[in-house]
């Protein structure tokens, strides 16, 4: 089969699907069952028109979405700043370690009411969630990246006659750079889950409280619609990371083998 | 004078090994030093010793003067000195071509250690990559090489500087038969051209005869340097041409004798 053909399938296999799921699920509801448990596609689409066009939408959308992405770049900078640090003192190293392993077995929901005590109800609770999450993702990379660099490379920069803040910025930096971007993705995904369980514990805004209070009134539909918005968020982010991660990390070999 | 002066150095590993027993070696400028011996006689210890490299719990006496700078006396503050100063180019066996890095990034980053991106130097690099026929490629990413051209390419980078010396350690090493041949040639005429000091350290017998204007046999661990053998066929060389020559097979017969002998004792030992 050729790849245009291929990828016509394999999009109206797609569409069909869905159109086939969305049928059953809309002739079921109040049907078979109460649209008030399973909700039903045609109310979702009303309420998701309805939510989208109120002032609510964007201001819980820019919430969510701000304390997403400052959690994701805080977390980020922080854990590999961190990791560094660490990993220039090694007694310091020793004795911390039991210690942010310890904190980071901690399930992040169950840090998130103490963070909303200490950081209040507005968005600096959310990003620090968000960030407690992606630190430890990038600090862990950054442990990896230092740990696996070629000791022939760093033998070579001191030949070279290179300093310890060149050796630095042209070795290692570079090779954790190569190891926190693979994690970018999965950090992207996380900081938005961050975001969203830091809205339940305690907020006044966001997607993810918008949810809380709808479900509070049995809004099942209403809050199918906010499952779908958060669904198309979160994909576009891992999109757009993937975008930022093979820009990036465009020098990496292609994947030769493929699962199918 | 000699360049390189190796004298009585000894040097024991912080687990007991000794790898170096009172080496005694001049390297005259513009020398071509094959250093050969059975696998673990120390011939890697003596070239990091070169190099400057010095495993801080290894226990090390004797002298390396390099460019009348005596690198373990001074190890600290002049090592770097040496580098700078004298100029030391290192190839090694393994690859060790920064992956994010294109080609001609890779081959520059020792001129932007030292600050000399100036067009002089990068006109140089684009002149070295050339002579060994790596021009077209500098856009790529060694991912996308063959460990050929990145060898070769480990080799411009060691001389984008212009190093007096240059520390090979068997730098064909994970190279199949042909392409080391080839590299071989390469490398005699880039010495031809380059007029550089050699350290080439190899276990391949053939290849210290086609690269050396010496040959060195160390002996088993802890190494010493057995014998020093002349080889004074002119560069640039034809690996080809030269190892179907009567003198060649000469010479291979007498040092093959030499490392013999010290390989069987290696089992033996």
């Amino acid at each position: 089969m050729s790849r245009a053909r291929e990828a016509l399938v394999v999009n109206g296999l797609r569409i069909l699907i869905i159109a086939v799921l969305v049928a059953l699920w809309e002739y079921s509801a109040d049907r078979y069952i109460s649209s008030l448990i399973i909700g039903k596609p045609s109310l979702i689409a009303v309420k998701l028109y309805e939510y989208i066009l109120s002032d609510l939408f964007r201001e819980d959308l820019i919430f969510t979405m701000q304390s997403t992405i400052l959690g994701l770049f805080l977390g980020i900078f922080g854990g590999v700043a961190f990791g560094i640090i660490f990993s220039h003192f090694r007694l310091f190293a020793k004795s911390v370690e039991p210690i942010i392993l310890a904190i980071n077995a901690l399930p992040r929901p169950a840090i998130a009411p103490i963070l909303v005590i200490w950081f209040g109800f507005g968005l600096l609770s959310k990003v620090m969630v968000a960030f407690s999450i992606v630190f430890f993702i990038a600090f862990f990379n950054t442990l990896n990246g230092i740990r696996s660099i070629n000791p022939e490379l760093l033998k070579i920069a001191r030949v070279m006659g290179a300093s310890r803040v060149q050796i630095m910025r042209y070795i290692v930096i570079p090779s954790i750079l190569s190891w926190v971007f693979a994690a970018f993705k999965a950090s992207t995904s996380f900081a938005l889950i961050g975001a969203v369980i830091g809205e339940f514990v305690g907020s006044t805004r966001g997607l993810g409280y918008r949810m809380l209070i709808l479900s509070g009134y049995f809004d099942t539909s209403g809050v199918f619609a906010i499952l779908i918005l958060l669904m198309i968020l979160g994909y576009s982010l891992i999109k757009i990371s993937e975008r930022v991660e093979n820009i990036i990390l465009k020098w990496r070999p292609p994947a030769t083998t493929s699962l199918f | 004078m000699a360049i390189i002066s190796v004298r009585g150095l000894s040097v024991v590993y912080g687990n007991g090994v000794k790898a170096l027993d009172s080496v005694d070696l001049d390297i005259e400028e513009g020398d071509v030093v094959s250093l050969i011996g059975p696998s673990g006689c120390g011939k890697t210890t003596l070239a990091n010793m070169i190099l400057g490299v010095i495993p801080p719990e290894a226990s090390v006496s004797g002298s390396i003067v390099v460019s009348g700078i005596d690198i373990i006396k001074d190890r600290k503050s002049l090592v770097e000195k040496i580098y700078r100063d004298v100029g030391v180019g290192y190839v090694s066996q393994v690859d060790t071509l920064l992956p994010w890095r294109t080609l001609m990034d890779n081959v520059i980053l020792p001129l932007q250690i030292r600050g000399m991106t100036d067009p002089e130097h990068m006109d140089r690099a684009k002149y070295l990559l050339g002579l060994v026929g790596l021009q077209g490629f500098e856009n790529a990413y060694p991912h996308q090489l063959s460990g050929g051209m990145r060898q070769r390419a480990q080799l411009v980078r060691a001389l984008v500087t212009d190093p007096k010396i240059l520390v090979m350690d068997e730098p064909f090493g994970a190279l199949d038969a042909l392409t080391r041949v080839a590299l071989q040639e390469h490398l005699t005429r880039i010495i031809a051209e380059t007029r550089k000091t050699v350290i080439f350290i190899t276990h391949d017998l053939d290849e210290a005869i086609t690269i050396g204007t010496k040959v060195a046999v160390m002996s088993k661990r802890p190494g010493r340097i057995k014998m020093i053998k002349r080889i004074d066929f002119p560069y640039p060389r034809d690996p080809f041409k030269l190892r179907s020559s009567r003198e060649f097979e000469d010479i291979r017969s007498e040092l093959w004798s030499s490392l013999a002998s010290e390989v069987i004792a290696g089992e033996q030992g």
